[in-house]
């Protein structure tokens, strides 16, 4: 296990570099300057980069940045925050992205575990109806459009929930974004495990565990959901993805200071210290999230781990 | 069991997360707090490296300049109590009043100015505001932005304590409003020398001497300033808030609805919601400085636009107010001449538009004659051109396409849009790469010299490579030459430059941008400049 679990972990540091390596060379590409003032001279913006370095060639940029990186150093920011230390800045607004999208993750996968085992369980019956409805919905519609629509009809119309994030009452402020966010994985989740269910409870061994007189509910948590949760960790990874960009939007609705409204800002002003930092954190969530992913299917399903090993 | 043991402690603890405590103190509410929302965050406070509005506004809250803008934008005193001008005009001097602290107790003296303007023109520091010690004709000062004299060369000096002098090259019509604006406020050399790694970087790494103090300092959200009672006019302020809330919101219709909650005090509107909130109590329209306008590319490589008849054509048909009043809806104005409206005053005291005149029409059967003629001159008969506009904000997609159908109907030219974002805008433009441009100016000053100096061929970029010899020997004449001593000839001097630029169709400028906001009926005190800074320093709330 330890060898597999090392393996991966290398794979992940090497991919790490090889995103760093990317980004920095797509904003080398991105049209335009960190220094758009229509007032500045040529002169004015030769000494501008040459204070931040961005006159030197590309190569020994990169090398310098990675050097930095490696000492914890992220640069600093040119446009968002002047001249403030980027490892500073993100800081705070990761850790309220990191909350947002955790609670919007866990309540989704919740939600959809509960809604597609009811499905399968009531195969073909209005709960079935309703739960495909459900599902639907959630993947059809964008989350900033759950994000609007909480905003105006929760937040404004009843005023159950505060439309703007207010730093004096951040749990409150977070429902609603966390709802929001909430509305994709729950959809995907329960959709996959309502088709995952429907499977192994038809399957031979099932019938064989309740010909053997087990009763219902351990059969459904012990032998059925264990078996259906394979597939369903496997779509983790791409419901992360699609929180990570859907929360840019959401924060911005419901004006939460996170890591994604500051990422869209910095790719806006060219602010490339701050773009490849947020970027790099995104890349570096999901990559993380792959690994916790891919240990998992090895804790779940041994026959993964011994292949892969095998290999 | 165990997982639907999990499953339900996850659910409860979403659930305590989700409805957890809190007092649901919504910050509108207080009598002695309002509640401001800004559209782009703060970028610094360090008032020697800012360049955005946002950025403005906070720093002049809390800190100061020797004059500040009454209402109608005229300069008065703040941090000097007095100032005199040299016969000439080439010598300011201020007097700093008496009894001003700083935040921690030193007393604010001339040394303070005389370090800060040199710190904004340190070519290390490499301010991108540094030009505008150059733009007011400080001496020596663009000499020693390139390192070719010493910082203390520059004709800045400290007399005394309570003395600062400033030695011009040439005089200046617009340096005493200039004053109010944040590149201009002092520094206080040991504090910033104590501080330097970390310099305004926080609440405490800052140090205050203007209205209010920053207090609370939350990075993407809220920023909070407090009333300082230590201002030297403090006794005036006692009806101004005691707290000014500025809050971050990027979403112009969640921050509206904020609004109508009566969580927020005033919001400014994105386009696309004044027709829903134009009958709101609170809507408000005002006018900005910033005039939009199509530049051309004097150096296209077809040669069609060194043709005047086809710029002339161009020009005449544009119907400028359909843009400004179907088309854009904000309050918007239909230029009528290069130089914005209620923007710039003359020596007399008049508005510059007022005496400069109408100088754009809109004549479909003169632009089609001068078209013609342009067919005949060029030996072309059909006309081509791409048109560049920025994506970033949704006023100059609307307008391109308007620009795009009045040329189609009225002239015939086929003009083909290109859509990109703001940054790369200007950088095709500055390596000339484009045909025709829309493109704004935002004026740093309220004089019209800001707007011609664009098109002086010494200055570089945005005018598309602009040649104009008597011009620019007209604006050396009134800017550094025989009429630089005389305002009232100064002042001739440019309304005759602009109209020597818009009789060649230098640019074909387009509206003056017009914004709207929805502020709350019992909120007074917001000044709005149209060159410079907008003041929130003495916001109130009426009962």
């Amino acid at each position: 296990m330890s060898k597999y679990v090392l393996k991966r972990v290398l794979i992940s540091i090497l991919t790490l570099l090889a995103i760093l390596f990317v980004l920095f060379l797509m904003l080398d590409y991105m049209p335009g300057s960190p220094f758009n003032d229509e007032k500045l001279t040529a002169a004015q913006k030769a000494l501008l980069y040459a204070k931040y370095g961005l006159d030197q060639p590309f190569f020994i940029r990169f090398g310098k940045y990675v050097g930095a990186v490696l000492r914890g150093d992220l640069g600093f920011s040119y446009v968002l925050n002047k001249n403030k230390a980027v490892a500073d800045m993100i800081k705070g607004p990761l850790v309220v992205s990191l909350k947002v999208g955790a609670m919007g993750m866990l309540l989704g996968t919740a939600l959809g575990l509960l809604l597609g085992i009811a499905a399968a369980l009531k195969h073909n019956t209005w709960v079935d109806t309703l739960c495909s409805v459900v599902s639907i919905l959630g993947v059809s519609v964008p989350s900033y459009v759950f994000a609007l629509l909480l905003a105006y009809f929760v937040g404004f119309k009843l005023g159950w929930i505060p439309i703007l994030y207010s730093s004096k009452n951040v749990l409150r402020s977070f429902i609603g974004p966390m709802l929001a966010l909430a509305m994709s994985p729950m959809a995907s989740v329960s959709r996959f495990t309502r088709s995952e269910m429907i499977d192994v409870l038809g399957s031979d061994y099932i019938q064989l565990v309740e010909s053997k007189g087990v009763r219902q509910n351990n059969v459904i948590l012990k032998h059925a959901l264990r078996n259906t949760l394979i597939p369903i960790i496997t779509i983790m990874g791409p419901i992360l993805v699609n929180l990570l960009t859907g929360s840019m939007v959401v924060e911005k609705v419901f004006g939460v200071p996170g890591i994604g409204t500051m990422m869209v800002t910095a790719i806006q002003s060219n602010d490339y210290n701050v773009t490849i930092a947020c970027a790099f954190v995104y890349s570096a969530m999901y990559i993380v999230m792959m690994l916790i992913i891919d240990i998992l299917y090895g804790i779940i399903d041994p026959r993964i781990r011994v292949a892969k090993e095998g290999s | 069991m165990k997982l639907k043991r999990t499953v339900s402690v996850l659910l409860a603890g979403l659930l305590i997360v989700g409805c957890g405590s809190g007092d649901g103190g919504e910050s509108g509410d207080a009598g002695d707090s309002v509640v401001v929302t800004i559209e782009s965050d703060l970028n610094t406070m360090d008032h020697h490296v800012a360049t955005d509005g946002t950025s403005f506004i906070m720093q002049s809250m809390c800190i100061g300049g020797l004059a500040a803008l009454d209402k109608e934008g005229q300069p008065i005193y703040d941090l000097a109590e007095n100032w005199e001008v040299s016969e000439d005009g080439t010598v300011y001097t201020f007097y700093i009043r008496d009894g001003v602290n700083w935040s921690n107790g030193t007393p604010l003296t001339a040394h303070d100015f005389v370090y800060g303007w040199r710190r904004l023109n340190d070519p290390e520091l490499a301010s991108e505001y540094a030009f505008i010690l150059e733009t007011i004709g400080v001496k020596n000062a663009a000499a020693a932005h390139k390192g070719e004299v010493p910082l203390e060369d520059m004709g800045v000096e400290a007399v005394d304590d309570k003395t600062f002098v400033v030695t011009l090259d040439q005089p200046c019509g617009f340096l005493l409003p200039l004053m109010s604006f944040p590149s201009f406020f002092p520094l206080n050399q040991e504090f910033f020398e104590a501080h330097e790694a970390t310099y305004a970087q926080s609440i405490d790494d800052l140090l205050y001497c203007g209205p209010y103090t920053f207090t609370k300092w939350e990075e993407n959200t809220e920023y909070t300033f407090t009333k300082n009672p230590e201002y030297w006019d403090a006794a005036n302020c006692t009806d101004d808030m005691d707290e000014v809330v500025f809050r971050f919101v990027s979403e112009s219709q969640s921050a509206a609805l904020a609004y109508q909650q009566g969580d927020i005090d005033a919001v400014k509107l994105s386009g696309d919601l004044v027709d829903q909130y134009k009958d709101d109590p609170g809507f408000t329209q005002r006018l900005e400085g910033f005039a939009w306008r199509v530049s051309i590319n004097h150096q296209q490589e077809s040669g069609i636009f060194d043709n005047l008849n086809f710029r002339k054509a161009l020009t005449l048909s544009i119907d400028r107010d359909v843009i400004a009043n179907d088309v854009l809806k904000d309050g918007s104005v239909a230029a009528v001449g290069f130089i914005p409206m209620e923007f710039a005053f003359g020596p007399d005291g008049t508005d510059y538009r007022e005496t400069a005149g109408d100088l754009l029409t809109f004549d479909v059967e003169a632009a089609q004659a001068a078209l013609e003629e342009a067919k005949k001159e060029l030996g072309v008969d059909n006309f081509s051109v791409t048109l560049l506009y920025e994506t970033d904000s949704e006023a100059p997609g609307k307008v391109a396409i308007n620009l795009q159908s009045m040329w189609k109907e009225n002239l015939g030219i086929e003009v083909t849009l290109l859509p990109k974002t703001k940054k790369e805008r200007l950088q095709l433009m500055n390596n000339l790469d484009y045909d025709l441009g829309l493109t704004r100016w935002g004026p740093d000053y309220a004089d019209p010299q800001t707007y011609l100096d664009l098109y002086k061929s010494d200055i570089s970029g945005y005018n598309g490579a602009y040649f104009n010899d008597e011009f620019n020997a007209l604006m050396n004449k009134a800017e550094t030459g025989e009429d630089s001593t005389d305002l009232e000839k100064r002042w001739a001097d440019m309304v005759e430059a602009e109209r020597m630029l818009l009789d060649d169709v230098a640019m074909i400028p387009v509206f003056q941008m017009g914004s709207a906001m929805l502020i709350n009926p019992n909120i007074t005190g917001i000044e709005f400049h149209s060159a410079g800074v907008d003041s929130y320093r003495h916001i109130k709330r009426e009962n």
